[in-house]
């Protein structure tokens, strides 16, 4: 829960709400910003920046639904938490389709919020270091040259240098280079850790 | 039987003796008022011709009555007709001076009056054996033919003057035409001196008109010549002594005989004429030859001498006679100033003219007052009517009515105030009126006769009385002053009604209202519970997270205080603000007593948007208000009209709710309204309201919602009517439909 750079981002149109909530994140030792309305937020965000999303569902313009479509289209991933004044089973229903973490009730007792908060954090921060490591896996296959690729997808299909070597028409040794270069590339030591890398990314295209 | 004519004979002896001696005084009385010197007067008068002619009664008549006016110790008249004139012989003459002398010898005779010449002729004769020292007054005919008679000492007298070509002048002025002229005359010396007067009067006229002079002829012929003259002729008659025509005695008797079948206007010389035929002219004025006789005799009695006084000659006098004026067809007014016109015959007009416009007066004046005497009658009988009606209206009428004194003593006491209040007239005759105030109501009673006592009434006052059992009663009472026929206050007269069965009524009425209100709003509130959640949520999620903040601060180690009081002093904002919201709810939960204060309208309207706005958030929907600033107060029940005022929004709401979220916008507008009012409207963008519904939708249990009960609408209108205003919908030109009502503004007051 002491992780430093994550930021609690609450977005209430009511002042007085705000500066609530915004303390009681703070009494936790929480780094809290404050935004009185999704417009204000959505401008000012970095998606870079770590953190959760502490959001009202009923505001005027921008609702708390619309501000997280806006942030999927973004490509944001930042987790949600939206709070209500009554548990309005349709809204809560879209909002979890939408990838919202917890859905707590108004008012909200310190220690549901906290731990959702601490949650959602947790699950950024998860966010954050898989797609980090996506992002390496990734740099490491864009050095890849494309027969090397062509090779790698053969090698994680289980293939044997033989076959890769007769399905691309050339000779076993010449595989046998391809895929020393392509497990030095992707940073690898055996074929089962390759296999793991490539599953990560899905498919690879 | 026997005593009794004693005792009658008695009394009339005493009787006797008692008048005797009364005759005896008066006789003593009256015999020392009269004085030697004041005897009565004697005076002679003296005619040579008999007395009945009309001259000489003429005179007679005017001497008397001029000498007896002046003489308060009385007159005795003697009157001696000599008729010498009829009789002329020596030995006649002789015998009646001799007569004389014995009948007047011894007798004081202190004044004669000698008539005409004859008389006076006799008189000077005898002067030294008859009534020698006694003054004489002669009157003439014309004095002229006095002239050759020598008067002496002790005579005076008065003498007329026969003019004659003066009264040819008027005649020719009045008849132009005249061509002849026949002088009428008669034969005796007397006679042709006239004839001669007039031949030598006449002679400058000789051109123009022709003379012929009838003289001594007898009386028939006479007439037959005056019945046959010619046209434009005139009869001038001058003098017929009584020698000349026999068969007559006098000259009035003559014309008489002559005029009426005289074929022309007969003119004459003697005031003694007229009446008997003549038409007029200058005329010897008898009357006042006597008068002025009867004066000098009065002078000559009062000691004056006859010598002193000369004899006067009369000038004659312009006279006509109205009878044959209009006989002959003259007008009265071509005669010359100053005539003088006898006999006429005045129309009852005339003669009446005072005593008839007295009498026709009289007779309009009583018809007048029978007019007026029926007209008032009529009026009273009318006022009695009137009079009797009102007091039937008054005693049938279910109204109390009742009037009461200056100082508030009831006077009058009907039937239907015996009903409503119980007491009977008997009963509270003489009371005063506040034994039927309750005991917080003597002061308005008190107030009220103060009122009335200043010419002040009391109109359909609403207020509550007492009956005799002490129930309470609500009456309306229209109090008026009675005003006296001069203006002043006599007291005042109360018209009560019982409005009890209408009060409870209207009691009942306005419970049911509010009940329906409540129902409706309570109805309202439950559709509005989530957005009432958020808005009582918003404060206690701000109080409960400072709290908890601030729990979490203390169990720091180095706790910054200034942060907690911070905190502290949020929440207990945050707590009013929750206070302020369940304030709001439950002011429109209770089921409130209507309660009317002056109210901004735009207040009502902001408070209503704060109250619904997380619904419209919900919904999507933009509520914008445009409100008119500086509007006028009105008088009203908030709770009432914010119910209104949300009942149309959440209408606009669900009316929009369907639509596309860019269009959701509802417009709240305020301003005046045709300057009498406020004018309150929701417009929404909706589909708008089929035109059969726009009234319907006011009507009770009529929704066009699955879930409306149909009653909001309808509780609406009762509202805005019982605040005097109007509510109403109309289709937007475009689309959607607009709630309109007005509140009646009170422009003197500003919230």
């Amino acid at each position: 829960m002491n992780n430093i750079s994550s930021t609690v981002f609450v977005v209430d149109d009511d002042p007085d709400v705000l500066k609530g909530l915004a303390r009681l994140l703070r009494s936790a030792g929480l780094e809290v910003a404050t935004f009185s309305s999704p417009s204000e937020f959505l401008e000012q965000h970095d998606l870079r920046a770590a953190g959760c999303l502490v959001l009202d569902l009923a505001m005027p313009g921008l609702n708390g639904l619309e501000l997280q479509e806006a942030l999927t289209a973004k490509g944001s991933a930042i987790p949600i938490i939206f709070l209500t004044g009554r548990g309005d089973i349709p809204m809560s229903v879209q909002a979890m389709k939408g990838g919202a973490l917890d859905f707590l009730t108004k008012p909200v007792n310190d220690e549901d919020l906290l731990k959702t908060v601490a949650g959602a954090l947790e699950k950024d921060r998860f966010q954050r270091q898989n797609s980090a490591e996506l992002d390496e896996i990734h740099e490491r296959l864009e050095t890849l040259t494309p027969r090397e690729r062509e090779v790698l997808t053969h090698v994680v299909s289980g293939q044997l240098n033989k076959q890769i070597a007769n399905d691309l028409g050339t000779v076993e040794k010449t595989i046998k280079v391809h895929r020393a270069r392509v497990m030095e590339k992707m940073k690898v030591n055996s074929v089962a850790e390759l296999v793991r890398l490539t599953e990560r990314l899905g498919k690879i295209g | 039987m026997l005593r009794r004519p004693i005792k009658m004979n008695l009394a009339v002896a005493l009787g006797k003796v008692f008048a005797c001696a009364l005759i005896t005084t008066l006789y003593l009385l009256s015999a020392q008022a009269v004085s030697a010197d004041e005897l009565p007067k004697r005076v002679l008068i003296i005619t040579s011709d008999d007395h009945f002619v009309a001259e000489n009664m003429l005179l007679a008549r005017v001497v008397s009555s001029t000498v007896r006016k002046g003489l308060p110790e009385g007159l005795q008249v003697f009157y001696e007709a000599l008729d010498t004139f009829r009789i002329p012989t020596d030995k006649y003459e002789e015998e009646l001076v001799r007569l004389l002398q014995r009948k007047y010898s011894g007798e004081r005779i202190d004044l004669i009056y000698a008539f005409n010449r004859s008389a006076l002729k006799f008189l000077l004769n005898h002067r030294g054996e008859l009534f020698s020292n006694t003054p004489v007054v002669f009157i003439a005919y014309e004095m002229k033919r006095v002239s050759d008679l020598s008067l002496g000492a002790n005579v005076t007298g008065v003498g007329g003057r026969v003019e004659l070509s003066p009264t040819l002048d008027i005649a020719l002025a009045l008849q132009p035409q005249t061509k002849r002229v026949v002088v009428v005359a008669g034969k005796t010396p007397a006679d042709t001196a006239f004839v001669e007067q007039a031949r030598q009067e006449f002679s400058p006229y000789a051109g123009k008109v022709e003379f012929s002079y009838l003289t001594g002829l007898p009386i028939e012929e006479l007439r037959t010549n005056l019945a046959s003259l010619p046209d434009q002729s005139i009869v001038f008659y001058l003098w017929v002594s009584a020698g000349s025509a026999p068969q007559t005695s006098t000259n009035p008797e003559l014309i008489s005989l002559l005029a009426p079948s005289s074929s022309a206007p007969i003119y004459g010389t003697s005031q003694s004429y007229l009446g008997s035929g003549m038409i007029g002219g200058r005329l010897v004025d008898f009357e006042a030859l006597g008068t002025r006789a009867g004066e000098m005799g009065l002078r000559i009695l009062a000691g004056e001498r006859p010598e002193n006084i000369p004899p006067q000659t009369i000038p004659s006098a312009t006279m006509f006679d109205w009878r044959e004026l209009r006989r002959w067809g003259i007008d009265e007014a071509r005669l010359p100033a100053g005539s003088i016109v006898s006999f006429k015959e005045f129309s009852v007009w005339e003669l009446y003219k005072w005593r008839i416009i007295a009498a026709i007066s009289i007779i309009v004046l009583q018809a007048l007052g029978i007019v007026w005497l029926l007209f008032t009658r009529a009026k009273r009988r009318q006022a009695e009517e009137a009079k009797d009606k009102l007091a039937a209206i008054v005693e049938t009428s279910d109204d109390a009515i009742l009037s009461e004194t200056l100082e508030g003593i009831i006077i009058s006491w009907n039937a239907g105030a015996e009903k409503i209040y119980g007491y009977s007239a008997n009963e509270i005759v003489g009371q005063h009126v506040s034994i039927l105030a309750p005991p917080e109501l003597k002061t308005e009673v008190e107030g009220i006769v103060e009122r009335l006592s200043r010419g002040g009434s009391v109109d359909h006052l609403e207020t509550q009385r007492l009956s005799k059992e002490g129930v309470r009663i609500d009456v309306s009472l229209t109090i008026s002053p009675i005003r006296n026929e001069r203006g002043l206050i006599m007291g005042a007269s109360t018209i009560a009604r019982d409005i009890t069965i209408r009060k409870k009524a209207e009691v009942e009425e306005l419970q049911h209202r509010t009940e329906l209100a409540h129902l409706s709003r309570v109805t309202m509130l439950g559709e509005l519970s989530g957005s009432l959640a958020h808005e009582l949520n918003q404060p206690l999620t701000a109080i409960l997270s400072n709290a908890q903040a601030a729990q979490r601060f203390l169990a720091h180690d180095d706790v910054d205080l200034d942060e907690v009081r911070d905190i502290l002093g949020d929440i207990v904002k945050q707590d009013k603000r929750a206070g302020e919201v369940i304030h709001r709810l439950r002011l429109l939960l209770k089921k409130s007593k209507v309660e009317h204060q002056l109210l901004d309208l735009n207040d009502v309207v902001s408070e209503v948007l704060k109250l619904v706005r997380n619904d419209l958030l919900n919904q999507r929907v933009t509520g914008q208000m445009e409100l008119a600033p500086d509007l006028p107060a009105v008088v009203g029940d908030r709770v009432q009209l914010e119910q209104v005022v949300l009942n149309l929004v959440m209408n606009g709401c669900d009316a929009i709710a369907t639509g596309p979220a860019g269009d959701r916008k509802l417009i709240i507008r305020t301003g005046l309204n045709n300057g009498d009012g406020i004018c309150v409207s929701v417009t929404d963008q909706g589909v708008g309201l089929l035109p059969d519904n726009l009234e319907k939708v006011f009507d009770p249990f009529f929704s066009t919602k699955p879930n409306g009960m149909g009653l909001g609408l309808s509780v609406c209108r009762t509202i805005i009517t019982a605040h005097g205003g109007k509510l109403w919908a109309a289709n937007n030109a475009d689309r959607g439909a607009t709630f309109y009502f007005t509140i009646p503004a009170q422009p003197e007051l500003r919230s």
